[in-house]
């Protein structure tokens, strides 16, 4: 399967990366070499359906703690590594158009 | 007697119980000789010597029966320390100081440990050789102009140097085991689910553990049964009982059952590392082991399952790098989508990009059953090939850690697939689940540490810690110190 500039464009979009046109380019041949490798998963190895996917090493159960207000970290400390705030809240671009 | 930093935590504990030594005296021997040769190694990249000194002190009045009390350990930079830079080795995250100390930061603090400084690595642990530092390459101890592996490659490399006298590192697919088997120390990978993950910032949250690097495999019992247990804090981890794993070291081999997977002795293996682990193989046999080969079929296709499921897992996780609540933003963002794709295009390295775009290609619409979904399927029978032998009476499983010694610097930096594959060996026990330890197996002719790993059935750390340790008490590798 070969993966084409705008491919890897689109992609980058649903990841909200920004690539300059050369990183566009050298990924693209990249991701062909390993998605070449991947590959062989479904080229050699013959599944049959009934393998259930494995998602964890431990069989999942949810873990529930007690249902107990306790304290939250400080908003102070929470805040201190903000690239921008606005009194106790993080600041960004406007969303909501006036 | 010796000098301070070149002895493991456990002799220096048994120093201070004699008094001849005090923690401030360790760390100020640590200290000047990171001074004096991490120049060369650069395996820090930040050492707090006042810090130390004054948490030694405090260390020895308050915690004058912990199990760790005045050993300085190095902490890979992807562990939460509160207040301290935690950034990864990533532009991302420069300057980010966590509000909270990760789970084992509190436990070795608990046991009187000394944190020294933060180790290098490759960036969001995405490498094999610590050239994805967005700050500077670390170089290996034994050959300056070899990579000492990745991406736990700081904290491998300054035990090594003797720079600190233990490390934590973290393991998603052979980072802490390859890099000491490149670099001539031990590191262990334990189960998944035993040490606490809160705090360490994610890369793939169903492979990722926290382990020990050290210089002999009694630290790496010390250690483990330090940082080891339940914490609910860490939904992941699992609740039974912490053993005693220092009570596990017997000094003897004599009726282990060790399997030898036919599947880990491939062509293209460097010659020497395959005579090593071969001649390590007889020994232990010689020495009373019961060795039979075992087949582990499902192996080739580990790494490929590997970069499908990793990549994925971290494509998801690094989505919380947005600017928004911390680290890197952009400057003069037009809008939000101009925000968050700026800042993530300046902040993230080249692999880090390419491991995105890798992982949110497998889970998009159209290719999630051709990659994702299939990747999860062959994970379920690699980790099955390993229940079966080990249900079959296995103690542990014998292998290379990597197919090669250390190479080059810049060998396989512009060739992501063939540094992928220098984690062949080491990827299913992460898929898998089971805990696994590297160990000093010999030397190259050039002078290059070889590794053998020894992997273990799930919560059997106590086992491969016997093996491990049973074969250094037949051998010398361990005790090599590299000329700096």
């Amino acid at each position: 399967m070969s993966i084409k500039d705008d491919k890897v464009k689109y992609v980058a979009r649903l990841a909200r990366l920004k690539l300059t046109d050369q990183e566009v380019s050298l990924i693209a041949r990249q991701l062909d070499g390993i998605l070449g490798y991947v590959d062989k998963l479904n080229e050699r190895l013959d599944i049959s359906k009934d393998v259930p996917p494995m998602s964890h090493p431990h069989a999942a159960s949810n873990p529930f703690r007690e249902d107990k207000a306790r304290p939250s970290a400080p908003s102070e400390a929470v805040l201190s590594n903000a690239p921008q705030k606005k009194g106790d809240f993080f600041k960004v671009p406007r969303i909501i158009e006036e | 007697m010796d000098n301070l930093y070149s002895l493991t935590a456990n002799e220096l504990l048994a120093l201070m119980d004699k008094r001849s030594v005090r923690p401030e005296d360790i760390i100020e021997s640590v200290c000047s000789r990171a001074q004096s040769v991490d120049g060369k190694v650069k395996g820090y990249l930040s050492i707090d010597r006042e810090g130390a000194l004054a948490r030694a002190a405090a260390a020895e009045s308050r915690a004058a029966q912990g199990k760790l009390r005045g050993i300085p350990v190095a902490i890979k930079d992807n562990i939460c320390i509160e207040g301290e830079l935690t950034t990864c080795a990533s532009k991302i995250l420069r300057g980010f100081r966590p509000p909270y100390n990760a789970t084992v930061i509190e436990k070795l603090k608990a046991e009187g440990a000394v944190v020294l400084g933060r180790a290098n690595m490759d960036e969001f642990a995405f490498g094999s050789s610590c050239e994805n530092s967005s700050y500077f390459p670390t170089l290996n101890p034994w050959d300056t102009s070899r990579i000492p592996g990745g991406s736990s490659g700081g904290s491998a490399a300054v035990v090594a140097a003797d720079e600190a006298v233990m490390a934590l590192g973290s393991d998603t697919g052979g980072s802490i085991r390859q890099p000491a088997a490149l670099c001539g120390v031990v590191g262990m990978k334990p189960t998944y689910g035993r040490v606490s993950r809160y705090g360490l910032i994610a890369f793939a949250s169903s492979l990722d553990q926290i382990g020990p690097l050290t210089k002999d495999v009694r630290d790496s019992a010390l250690l483990l049964g330090v940082i080891a247990g339940y914490d609910e804090k860490d939904s992941t981890s699992v609740n039974i009982p912490v053993p005693d794993y220092l009570s596990c070291l017997t000094g003897d081999i004599r009726g282990m059952k060790i399997g030898i997977p036919k599947e880990y002795f491939v062509d293209g293996m460097d010659k020497e590392v395959d005579a090593a682990v071969k001649e390590a193989i007889a020994l232990l046999k010689d020495k009373g082991a019961q060795v039979s080969e075992v087949s582990l079929p499902h192996t080739e296709y580990a790494v490929a399952v590997y970069y499908i499921l990793a990549t994925a897992e971290a494509s998801s996780n690094l989505a919380r790098f947005d600017g928004v609540q911390f680290g890197h933003r952009c400057e003069d963002p037009q809008n939000i989508l101009d925000m968050y794709e700026r800042t993530r295009g300046e902040g993230f390295g080249a692999e880090a990009k390419r491991r995105i775009i890798l992982g949110t290609y497998v889970l998009s619409s159209g290719y999630y059953d051709a990659y994702y979904l299939k990747a999860q399927k062959v994970r379920a029978l690699i980790k099955d090939d390993f229940d079966r032998v080990f249900k079959a009476g296995l103690d542990c499983i014998l292998t290379p850690t990597s197919p090669t010694p250390a190479f080059r610097v810049g060998e396989r930096s512009s060739d992501p697939l063939s540094m992928y594959l220098s984690d062949i060996f080491t990827i299913s026990v992460n898929l898998a689940g089971v805990p696994a330890i590297s160990v000093p197996c010999g030397f190259t002719k050039s002078g290059l540490p070889i590794g053998m790993q020894l992997i273990g059935d799930f919560f059997r750390e106590g086992k491969i810690l016997r093996a491990a340790h049973a074969y250094e008490c037949y051998t010398d590798w361990h005790k090599r110190s590299p000329i700096l």
